[in-house]
């Protein structure tokens, strides 16, 4: 499929810059928006030099903003800019989501709702992921900019999060939003140790009051839609619903599509403050989908 | 397997009127505040009991409370619970505003809660418009507030669909993808609030009421929402409303008003701190602890006393009076002619600690058990003292479905059980400071998570050495900090919010005993003593701790020096009040 655009963020894994070259080799993309964090600029480097040169050798445009992780409204800012900077035709899209932290995903697919005719979407799986830790040092969660739903006044909040390898951020989602109910979404499956290091530590969460665990699959086509929709469409009208993905990235689509079909829910980001130099290795199977 | 436990200790929030009438104990009541006409900050960590003294104090469940009493309501105070910790508190769209724009949008959500609240909780009240024109004050009410009432409900729930339509247009006005999207019919305090409240009085029963305003968790309203607050708290006219404010005490929000002023404890408000030193059963939160865990087991019909509920372990009773009577031998023979209190002071001293001290070094820890040191190892915090309850509850119901017993009536636990939990809750505890702290605590990064690990190690040495060594004040597990001119105090002090806001440890201000300036008492979580076979429940003094050691524990895992009195060395490190 030919992409016009190619946007991805900078990463030190091995997933970034194999998949970039794989990826732009077959979609033939003309232009491509690489961002960058800061707070990273140095880890991703050689990365980011591999991306330079590689478009300078095919005669890419490219572009490379910066984002922040600790200043997300420089980064929204960022973001708004460069993309109201594309020609609004009906070029197509192509997003990596690979290393893309979840906010910055529902930032752009939020600003570019409407002005793309096709968005494409792309993951790479990695070979496996670092045994000891992937991210550390957490910081406040914050509801999305624009992406917030709209709040109504006296009734509960609801929170659906979407269980990943850490279990204690679960712990920091439950009590900041101090939510009535939770959903809490445990993906399904054996892949890169997942029964271990998600559905098992995870189990306690059974005999919490409040709590409601529930299978959901974020490498199934819909990417987990139904499942999660399943749970939250009888609450949606009387409730706040909050919903956070800590678990695969793909399932950020299917939490995006969850918004777009129930405007009023609000996604909300749980960040970290340190990633793991060695967060993953190699690079695995590739997941394509449309929105 | 479906059953009641009677130490449920989930939020207030999520309790329903009933159950915190049943539980709230009204000797410990910060009611006498909340029901006054002053305005009051009410500080203390999660789970000291804030929401439950708003929510006790709100008018819906003061309604319920005067049906179960069959009492005519009293609307003298009309007390409106505001939550602050909600999904439109935590929008942040204003930050991608000019200050200007940022603060007018940020008042006007908090406006609109605030009168949301208020009518919804008047409109709990029975009859409350009977015997009036409606179209009168519906009519007073649109001009007032420059609105339009839809017409086919009753003023009051009419109001309540207008906020929130209100709310809901602001909030679309303010998603829409764009830089400045901004929400032009932004409603202030003084256009809002206070005209619907002046209007509301027209009605015959709310003639004399004054309006207690409680904002809960606040500390998560934004900072334009914290100065318009203070500005609305330092408008000292408390003659038609007040505000209540609960907040945590780490994050507490700082005083500025919008107009660049502050406003001042004592004068602009009544500052309570809900976190309270427990020293005995006698001290204010010893007769609370006691009250609550009354109610209770009152409320799901077990007819036993705390103390008969929670039984001591006997071999430990028995340890313990042995200690006593050694140690008050040891007092007549060590102190001329002591006069009665000397020896029960010299008991109160030292009788526990031998107990510690002569326990065999391979012996298994203590049998931590008994109502009295389940309140000491809550550390005075209520949720604290419910949590090992609750575990300690579902554990022997847990057995009794295990062994197929029918009935789950508990009548007491077990001390076996008692120390199990105890335990376990204490390690869990350990656990969570060596793994957990960076993981869930906002703004702690891993090394700062590494360096509380070693503070609280050291600080555990320290006390254990004190325990089996010190010769005056071997119980002390408070300390205060001394030397604060040390150059990384700044950092210390960091560490140790972090360790408040993870409530690993709690803190109190009270006067020094020499000095006579009020100094701050640090009190590690007492659930930490028991896995390291520590004595909880502590006595009547604290440990000064310098700056420059507590810092070097937590950074290069110094051991914190202890001064003995008998080699002089560290003369000076320790000064026991």
């Amino acid at each position: 499929m030919d992409s016009d655009f190619f946007i991805t963020v900078a990463s030190w894994e091995d997933r970034f810059w194999l998949g970039f070259e794989s990826e732009i080799t077959k979609s033939g993309a003309t232009n491509v928006l690489m961002y960058y964090y800061t707070e990273y600029e140095e880890l991703t480097a050689k990365s980011r030099q591999f991306v330079v040169d590689f478009c300078k050798e095919h005669k890419i445009n490219l572009q490379s903003p910066p984002l922040f992780f600790t200043r997300p409204v420089e980064s929204w800012k960022s973001v708004y800019e460069t993309l109201a900077k594309l020609n609004p035709s009906d070029k197509s899209i192509t997003l990596d989501i690979t290393t893309m932290p979840r906010e910055t995903i529902w930032t752009i697919l939020n600003l570019l709702e409407g002005q793309r005719k096709r968005i494409r979407y792309i993951y790479h799986k990695p070979e496996g992921y670092d045994e000891e830790w992937l991210s550390r040092n957490a910081d406040k969660p914050r509801i999305v900019y624009k992406m917030g739903g709209i709040a109504k006044l006296g009734v509960p909040t609801k929170l659906v999060i979407l269980t990943g390898y850490d279990v204690d951020r679960v712990h920091q989602l439950i009590d900041f939003f101090e939510s009535e109910t939770t959903f809490l979404g445990i993906q399904t499956g054996n892949q890169l140790d997942n029964q271990n290091r998600n559905i098992a530590r995870h189990q306690k969460f059974k005999n919490e009051i409040g709590v409601i665990l529930f299978d959901v699959d974020a490498y199934s086509d819909d990417r987990g839609f139904a499942a999660i929709e399943q749970q939250i469409s009888g609450h949606a009208k009387h409730s706040n619903i909050i919903m956070s993905s800590l678990g695969p990235k793909l399932s950020a689509i299917a939490l995006y599509k969850i918004h777009k079909q129930y405007p009023d829910t609000a996604l909300a980001y749980a960040p970290s403050k340190e990633f793991n130099p060695k967060y993953s290795h190699g690079i695995g199977e590739t997941v394509v989908g449309l929105l | 397997m479906d059953y009641n436990n009677p130490f449920e200790y989930e939020a207030a929030i999520k309790l329903g009127y009933d159950k915190i009438l049943d539980f709230y104990i009204q000797d410990f009541n910060y009611s006498r505040f909340i029901r006054s006409r002053r305005n009051i900050f009410l500080v203390g960590e999660r789970g000291c009991g804030k929401t439950m003294a708003l929510l006790y104090n709100s008018l819906p469940v003061q309604i319920r409370k005067a049906e179960r009493d069959n009492i005519p309501l009293n609307l003298d105070i009309v007390c409106v619970h505001i939550p602050c910790n909600t999904p439109l508190t935590h929008k942040k769209e204003y930050q991608l505003l000019d200050d200007f724009q940022a603060s007018v949008v940020s008042e006007h959500f908090l406006v609109i809660s605030i009168m949301f609240a208020i009518v919804d909780t008047l409109s709990k009240i029975p009859n409350l418009t009977i015997n009036i024109k409606e179209p009168d004050i519906r009519e007073d009410l649109e001009f007032l507030l420059s609105i339009k009432l839809p017409q086919e409900k009753p003023v009051l729930n009419s109001l309540a669909l207008y906020f929130q339509k209100e709310v809901g247009e602001a909030q679309r006005a303010i998603n829409a993808k764009k830089l400045d999207a901004f929400y032009e019919n932004a409603m202030s305090f003084s256009a809002g609030v206070l005209p619907l409240l002046t209007c509301l009085k027209k009605l015959p029963k709310l003639a004399n009421s004054h309006f207690a305003l409680m904002l809960d968790d606040a500390h998560d309203l934004n900072t334009h929402q914290i100065k318009c607050l203070n500005s609305w708290i330092a408008y000292r006219d408390n003659s038609l409303f007040s505000f209540k404010i609960a907040t945590a005490k780490v994050d507490r929000p700082p005083s500025l008003t919008a107009s660049g002023g502050a406003i001042l404890e004592g004068h602009d408000y009544t500052l309570i701190d809900m976190e309270q030193p427990y020293q005995n059963r006698l001290s204010d939160f010893g007769k609370l602890a006691r009250d609550i865990i009354k109610r209770r087991l009152e409320k799901n019909a077990i007819m036993k006393t705390p103390e008969g509920f929670f039984p001591v372990n006997p071999q430990f009773e028995t340890d313990i009076k042995e200690c006593e009577d050694r140690i008050r031998e040891e007092a007549t023979q060590k102190l001329s002619k002591p006069t009665q209190k000397q020896i029960i002071d010299y008991v109160y001293k030292y009788a526990r600690a031998e107990y510690f001290r002569r326990r065999s070094r391979k012996a298994n820890l203590p049998p931590y058990s008994g109502f009295e040191t389940i309140v000491h190892l809550s550390t005075g915090v209520i949720r604290n003292l419910l949590e090992p309850c609750y575990w300690m509850y579902d554990k022997v119901v847990s057995e009794k479905h295990s062994k197929g017993e029918g009935d789950f009536i508990v009548n007491e636990i077990p001390y076996s059980v008692q120390t199990d939990t105890i335990l376990e809750r204490s390690k869990k505890k350990w656990d969570f400071i060596r793994n957990g702290l960076d993981n869930t605590i906002t703004g702690c990064s891993r090394e700062q998570a590494i360096q509380l690990s070693r503070l609280f190690e050291n600080l555990a040495i320290l006390f254990k050495k004190r325990l089996l060594r010190h010769k005056s004040e071997p119980r002390a597990i408070t300390f205060t900090i001394s030397d604060k001119e040390f150059e990384h105090y700044s950092k210390l002090e960091g560490l140790l919010a972090i360790a408040r806001k993870a409530q690993l440890l709690y803190t109190y201000t009270s006067s020094g005993k020499e000095s006579g300036k009020r100094e701050i008492y640090y009190v590690p979580n007492r659930i930490l003593w028991p896995e390291r076979g520590l004595d909880p429940v502590g006595q009547y003094s604290h440990v000064s701790i310098k700056a420059r050691y507590l810092w070097a524990a937590a950074k290069d895992n110094r051991k914190i020096p202890f001064g003995r009195s008998e080699d002089n060395q560290e003369q000076g490190l320790f000064h026991n009040g």
